[in-house]
């Protein structure tokens, strides 16, 4: 099979998908049209800006272009991620964006270098769409440790507050809020190596097959995907919780109350 | 006894701000206060006059927004947190019980905690049967788990017991035998205590002295 480049018409012809939807939200009153065409617009915009860009990136064959390229990147997934909170915490950008660039720095390292074994290091065409999708996995990795790591803290601050008049630190004091924050962090995670293959066809395989890529070679970049997302998804949430614990109290260890709501 | 206070409160403020919201409240304004070692000294005052506030201020978990508290004549600001609500020791007024059996509850926070027969002798002194030890604690009744609590803060040693309304929800019987225990461990070793109380009923007998706060709208 070889690779398959849709035309224009073929684009047309996928639109008829939003079409379909916007349909059923007319006719069932769900009234999220125009939410969802201003969604699909941008989306599209999105996606070819990417396209073309990384086209030019591929062009330019500079290590400082292609890590520079993904520094921004960082910068920009950190925000996104506290952005992301259901009620943002002034403070939280700097862990969040440690963790973030550590996460995906340590990952991305040992996946094009020591897995893909990239030729030169900073090849492009690798290291930027594998860089930008451990990225993203870090940011969501990030911002869902930062929200059950709020939920946490403010369920338990009456326990943690105990802990702390009996003479604990506040790492020790708020050492299970931190440990749930992990772990939520990395249970979509967990529950998309379960079903990967059985419940869904993970997009990046399907485009490979689309591409004409062997099933099998599919497979393995696969597994070597799923286990890159853990990985970056785990250590990103350990690194921010660590740091962004640190904003939840002072430096006499208290805890922070006017954070949640109250006094 | 020295004549140095082993707490001082100097011109102590404090006001909070309500989250998402501009105001503040004042709880406190140019408070001074002295504990002398060994003294004991109750808090009166009506809900929300910031008896609890107080304490917490006593013990390091607020930072007061005017005026500086002195332990041993140094400010807080000098000691290491932590090391310091070990010798000024909170016992918040809901109290708080960890997974585990009565002896995690008790010991989670010391480095070299006593063997079982110390905790009995403890257990024995506030009414409490020796099976604690082993019993899950959250399944323990609310005036087991407050004297629990109260236990857990003495065994640290400290120098001052801040106990945040100990005697609420326990009947009469156990509330004398409490008061009876803490004078006693107070007399003993020469603890210092500041006591918040609604009804100074059965706290009043055993203090040195009391003072009442008032809501701010009172005082101002």
């Amino acid at each position: 099979m070889t690779l398959i480049d849709p035309t224009p018409a073929d684009l047309a012809v996928a639109s008829l998908l939003y079409g379909a939807v916007v349909g059923l939200s007319l006719k069932e009153g769900l009234g999220v049209e125009k939410s969802l065409t201003v969604a699909a617009l941008r989306m599209g915009v999105q996606l070819f800006f990417v396209g073309y860009l990384v086209r030019f990136l591929f062009g330019v064959e500079r290590w400082y272009v292609v890590t520079g390229a993904l520094f921004l990147m960082s910068l920009y997934a950190a925000r996104a991620g506290v952005a992301r909170m259901k009620r943002p915490v002034p403070g939280l950008w700097g862990p969040m964006w440690i963790g973030v660039f550590g996460g995906t720095l340590f990952t991305t390292a040992v996946v094009t270098q020591g897995v893909l074994k990239l030729d030169p290091w900073y090849a492009p065409e690798g290291l930027i769409p594998l860089g930008g999708m451990i990225l993203g996995n870090a940011m969501n990795g990030g911002a869902l440790a930062a929200d059950r790591l709020h939920a946490e803290l403010k369920a338990r601050r009456d326990e943690i507050e105990a802990l702390l008049a009996l003479g604990l630190t506040y790492p020790r004091a708020a050492r299970e809020a931190s440990r749930e924050a992990v772990r939520g962090a990395l249970i979509p995670t967990v529950n998309s190596m379960l079903t990967v293959g059985i419940v869904h066809l993970p997009g990046i395989m399907v485009g490979q097959m689309l591409g004409g890529a062997d099933p099998v070679t599919a497979a393995k970049y696969q597994f070597v995907i799923m286990l890159m997302v853990a990985a970056s998804v785990s250590l990103t949430a350990a690194l921010f919780v660590k740091r962004g614990l640190a904003v939840y109290f002072t430096g006499a260890h208290q805890l922070r109350h006017e954070l949640f709501g109250e006094k | 006894m020295t004549n140095h206070p082993l707490l001082r409160a100097d011109h102590l403020s404090f006001q909070y701000t309500p989250f998402d919201e501009k105001r503040k409240v004042p709880l406190f304004d140019r408070f001074s206060f002295a504990l002398a070692p060994g003294e004991r000294v109750a808090v009166a005052g009506r809900s929300g006059a910031g008896k609890s506030a107080l304490l917490r201020l006593f013990a390091r978990l607020l930072e007061p927004t005017g005026g500086i508290l002195f332990f041993r004549e140094r400010p807080y600001g000098e000691y290491f947190a932590p090391t310091l609500r070990r010798q000024v020791a909170l016992v918040p007024q809901t109290p708080v019980i960890f997974d585990g059996d009565g002896r995690t509850n008790l010991t989670l926070h010391l480095d070299a905690p006593p063997d079982d027969a110390t905790l009995r002798t403890w257990l024995d002194r506030f009414d409490l049967p020796a099976d604690l030890l082993d019993r899950e604690g959250r399944a323990l009744s609310v005036g087991q788990k407050s004297r629990l609590t109260v236990i857990r803060s003495l065994l640290m040693a400290p120098d001052v017991v801040l106990l945040d309304e100990p005697t609420a929800g326990l009947d009469a019987a156990t509330e004398k035998i409490v008061v009876a225990a803490l004078t006693e461990e107070s007399q003993r070793r020469g603890m210092a205590m500041i006591v918040s109380a609604h009804h100074l009923d059965l706290i009043g007998p055993m203090v040195d002295r009391t003072i009442t706060l008032h809501p701010p709208a009172e005082a101002a």
